[in-house]
């Protein structure tokens, strides 16, 4: 099991990775299941893990993805609803191919929502660094398609060789009920929408797709948190413009209508995130397009400085209505005595993000 | 004099070496785009990373309606025009009517050093700036610029030089001053 699981994490790096029903799972817990034929209302709870570098335990990846699904659906228990996860969901991942949350679809929401009676749908992506992991969900209204609430959470991993496995899982395990715990969860529907936004899917160059998912959450959370719009889900939009055989990361004056008359959106938010280089350090890694797998992976980059910039666009006419930027620079992770930290980067970009948009709408929230 | 004394303390690059075109009337430009920068320079990413920072500071100035980036990407795809290139005048004419705007800024990093080769000196960055009015394709501003992040202040006290986005960004404002 060991030996199999280091080589996976050399082919998996920057790579999400899902293994729906893994015969090789070493006794995964059996996440919960629905009560078919329920009358409750649902919570679906759709996880995915992701591997960006070596990290520092040692578990089989098929036992991490279910123990963050059974992990996430008592987070999300509530009294009166079922949640819905692990077996119920994974034939359905599997017929639609579904391997990590950027491959969630209008197609799976629908399905989810319709065979499960599933109201709320939650997202998650637990992302394992070599020293740490994010723990990035988001909630979906499948009724409205909008989203309800969107965060991350960061937990460092302990350093230091593994121990014996059933140690190795029980402290995981810990960390991850911790971990989801720390989840801002809000289902509260708007009370007064300021109007629809659509956020289109970040343009990162030279970074993987653990920085610009990170960026995404923090940005939903940060509009959320900054004038209750109502935030179309990423599935359902990028969904629709594919749909028409245009492309999510490219923007044309085809898919600005298309978004205005499918969501009723007036604006659109274009995020984007560029590394900047370490002082001292080397050149940059090549640029990539953001959706090019085979590009080198960047590190998380918790020393790298980034430029983090919003437009937002007019939906009808294409024109940057506003634009706000930010410079993202580290934490130096020095502390006291000359201690070297390992500085949260969550923490980071939800600053910084916040600030961009807080800088895009003005202080007040108001309509642009 | 007061200004000089500024560069000196404050640490800045030479001043812009600019032209503008005498007769066109830049009131009848409402609306334009910002071409991808020509990176000429060993960081893959300078050229991006300048156009990026360009792009806010015009938005800053909000002298003109602006078209995004991605917007502007996916025209020069349409007409098979590759990103990073130079564009001739016929081309820039037909990107030009493609977006629906009278101007088109460009970019050339020429040097891009975040520091690396000379610590003392800071980043150094050379860049030219330009814009094209997309009736006839004619250049009608272009400024070039060099900045550094290092002064004879800092290196006297042993104060640290500004890092590469500060530079960049002020080069581009030196630039942009020679026009708005």
């Amino acid at each position: 099991m060991r030996t199999g699981f280091r080589t996976l994490h050399a082919v998996a790096v920057a790579a999400a990775l899902v293994l729906p029903g893994d015969p090789a799972a070493a006794a995964p817990e059996a996440a919960p299941e629905s009560a078919p034929g329920s009358d409750a209302p649902a919570t679906a709870v759709i996880a995915f893990v992701a591997y960006r570098g070596a990290p520092t335990h040692d578990l089989h990846p098929t036992w991490v993805r279910r123990t963050a699904s059974s992990v996430l659906a008592d987070a999300l228990a509530e009294s009166g609803r079922r949640v819905v996860t692990g077996p119920d969901l994974e034939s359905v991942l599997q017929a639609r191919r579904i391997r990590s949350n950027r491959d969630v679809d209008a197609a799976l929401v629908d399905e989810v929502a319709g065979r499960h009676a599933a109201d709320r749908i939650v997202v998650a992506t637990l992302t394992l660094h070599r020293d740490r992991l994010h723990l990035l969900a988001r909630g979906l209204r499948p009724g409205t398609g909008t989203v309800a609430w969107a965060d991350a959470v960061e937990e460092i991993l302990p350093a230091g060789e593994p121990e014996d496995p059933e140690t190795d899982r029980a402290r995981f395990r810990e960390i991850l009920v911790r971990a989801a715990a720390a989840l801002r969860i809000d289902w509260s529907v708007p009370t007064d929408p300021r109007g629809t936004l659509v956020v289109l899917p970040v343009r990162a160059e030279g970074t993987d797709h653990g920085l610009t998912d990170l960026v995404s959450s923090s940005l939903f959370r940060a509009l959320l948190a900054h004038g209750d719009w109502n935030l179309p889900d990423p599935a359902l939009t990028e969904s629709a413009v594919r749909s028409e055989g245009l492309h999510p990361l490219q923007l044309q004056a085809a898919s600005r209508r298309l978004l205005a008359e499918r969501f009723e959106a007036r604006w659109l938010v274009v995020p984007r995130l560029l590394p900047f280089p370490i002082p001292g350090a080397g050149l940059a890694p090549i640029a990539a397009e953001d959706d090019e797998p085979s590009r080198p992976p960047f590190e998380l980059g918790e020393r790298t400085p980034f430029h983090l910039s919003l437009t937002l666009i007019e939906c009808t006419s294409g024109k940057v209505i506003e634009g706000a930027a930010e410079y993202l620079v580290p934490d130096s992770g020095i502390g006291m005595f000359g201690v070297t930290r390992r500085p949260p980067s969550v923490q980071r970009f939800e600053r910084g993000v916040g600030r961009a948009v807080s800088s895009l709408f003005g202080d007040g929230g108001g309509n642009p | 004099m007061i200004a000089l004394a500024g560069c000196f303390l404050a640490g800045c690059g030479a001043p812009a070496v600019s032209y503008i075109h005498p007769d066109v009337d830049f009131g009848f430009m409402e609306r334009a785009a910002v071409v991808p920068f020509l990176n000429l320079s060993q960081d893959a990413l300078a050229g991006n990373r300048v156009q990026s920072i360009f792009l806010m500071e015009l938005l800053e100035e909000d002298v003109l309606t602006l078209v995004d980036p991605r917007e502007t990407d996916a025209a020069m795809r349409n007409l098979g025009l590759s990103p990073g290139t130079e564009l001739s005048p016929q081309q820039a004419v037909r990107l030009g009517s493609e977006l629906g705007v009278q101007a088109l800024f460009f970019g050339v990093v020429e040097e891009y050093d975040a520091g690396q080769s000379n610590r003392t000196r800071g980043p150094e960055i050379t860049g030219l700036f330009g814009m094209i009015e997309t009736q006839t394709g004619a250049v009608v501003w272009r400024s070039q610029v060099h900045e550094t992040g290092g002064s004879i202040w800092k290196r006297l006290f042993g104060g640290s030089p500004d890092d590469v986005y500060t530079v960049s960004r002020d080069a581009v404002r030196r630039a942009l001053r020679t026009l708005l």
